[in-house]
């Protein structure tokens, strides 16, 4: 398969890698609540480790698109296994967190 | 401070700029071609419009509690799916079921709305409970239903539908189609639900402040979750009309429909920045949006500078809601 063909398979995975690894180095670049809380920033006690471990936490969710997107040339159901554990530790990443630090 | 009659007169033109452009622009293509002001072209912006309003009023209750559903377009592909693999008619050559009766087209609805509402309250509930941004959590989902639809189907395009099927896209009721009747019905049911329902009160209350909310007693988590599931319905359900219509399905159906969605919404009035929006809103919203795409294609404008036309009308309907925004703050 050529380059063209890897894009178009894995158009949706490299544009959510994008949208997470821009989101992500912002958070973690900037540590600003705001990126991800516009209402009631201030509700969070800790922001500047709030956004640190956000901002992992999204950057994780873009590779794990990526993964899943190059998974997806071998297996399909293996892929879909990934996305799903990989999202189902984003979640409980994101509760401990925000227990954490908000 | 007490705004003279010309503020008033300058803030409703800034607020309600977009719609009046766009009015503008509606009515010089209809002096300029015949055939853009007429009833068959009107019926025809009406039935694109219907299941664009139900996606859009799905969307909305999530934009009233600040939220979004990036979900929505693979939600609707997965929809349509599930649908035509349900409905296909048993002599067709490339059926995906063999040998499967095809199931009464509400038996089929009632299966793809339970399909799409547990995948809703999913998302609601990583939104909710574990306090992912909704951004995210929905962004997750939209690659989970990609990844579903495409190992359900194979990634093959479905047709090959039963006439009872696409009779919802081809059948009338008092002259007025099938899925017209569809969208008036949802519009008003969700206008029941914003606006005389205890959960439409705690959106507005969520939307508004959740802290706030929390501590007034609102069951802020369990409205978050119904409110996304709800959401997830109404895309099921705008998939099944859209199957129907396309008399086809792949999982591509549907793809970039959120965002035309979110715009209508934010268009129409609902902010985006929460606790503002009626049904109204959002039926404003997705009309003047399908008037802008018949008016520009009746205009003769290239079909790929329409998207640039519909993203400059996006960015500029986002910037006025955040000007209002920031007025009132």
């Amino acid at each position: 398969m050529n380059l063209e063909g890897i894009i178009n398979q894995m158009g949706i995975e490299i544009l959510v890698f994008t949208v997470c690894l821009y989101f992500g180095t912002r958070l973690i670049i900037t540590r600003d609540v705001k990126i991800i809380k516009k209402e009631n920033p201030e509700s969070i006690r800790h922001p500047k480790e709030y956004t640190l471990y956000a901002g992992l936490i999204i950057l994780f969710m873009g590779i794990a698109a990526i993964v899943m997107g190059i998974v997806s040339f071998f297996n399909p159901t293996a892929a879909l296994v990934v996305i799903v554990v990989s999202v189902l530790i984003m979640g409980f990443m994101w509760k401990y967190i925000h227990e954490k630090y908000a | 401070m007490v705004k003279t009659k010309q503020q008033k007169a300058i803030d409703f033109l800034i607020n309600n700029g977009v719609i009046i452009v766009m009015f503008i622009l509606v009515i010089y293509t209809g002096i300029t071609n015949d055939r853009f002001l007429t009833a068959n072209n009107l019926f025809n912006i009406l039935m694109n419009m219907s299941s664009r309003l139900v996606i859009a009023l799905g969307i909305a209750g999530c934009v009233i509690t600040a939220g979004c559903d990036l979900s929505a377009g693979r939600m609707i592909g997965f929809a349509a799916c599930i649908a035509g693999t349900l409905l296909q008619k048993i002599d067709y050559s490339g059926k995906f079921f063999e040998g499967m009766q095809p199931l009464n087209i509400f038996v089929a609805l009632l299966v793809v709305l339970a399909i799409t509402g547990a995948f809703g309250a999913i998302t609601g509930f990583f939104i909710a409970f574990l306090h992912v941004p909704p951004f995210i959590a929905t962004l997750a989902m939209m690659e989970i239903v990609y990844g579903l639809a495409l190992i359900y189907t194979g990634a093959t395009p479905l047709g090959g539908y039963t006439t009872e099927y696409t009779n919802i896209a081809t059948g009338k009721f008092l002259g007025i189609s099938y899925l017209i009747w569809i969208a008036i019905i949802v519009a008003a049911i969700t206008w029941f639900i914003f606006n005389m329902t205890r959960h439409g009160k705690y959106m507005y209350a969520i939307g508004g402040n959740p802290q706030a909310a929390e501590v007034a007693g609102v069951p802020v988590r369990l409205t978050m979750v119904l409110i996304y599931m709800k959401a997830a319905m109404m895309y099921g359900l705008a998939g099944f009309m859209l199957g129907a219509k396309a008399g086809g399905a792949s999982v591509n159906l549907g793809l970039g429909y959120e965002m035309e969605a979110i715009a209508a919404c934010t268009i129409g009035g609902v902010s985006v920045t929460g606790g503002r929006g009626k049904v109204s809103s959002a039926i404003i919203g997705v009309a003047v949006f399908e008037l802008l795409k018949a008016a520009l294609q009746y205009l003769g404008v290239d079909a790929n500078a329409q998207y640039i036309f519909i993203g400059l009308v996006i960015f500029v309907a986002i910037s006025l809601d955040i000007r209002k925004y920031v007025a009132k703050k």
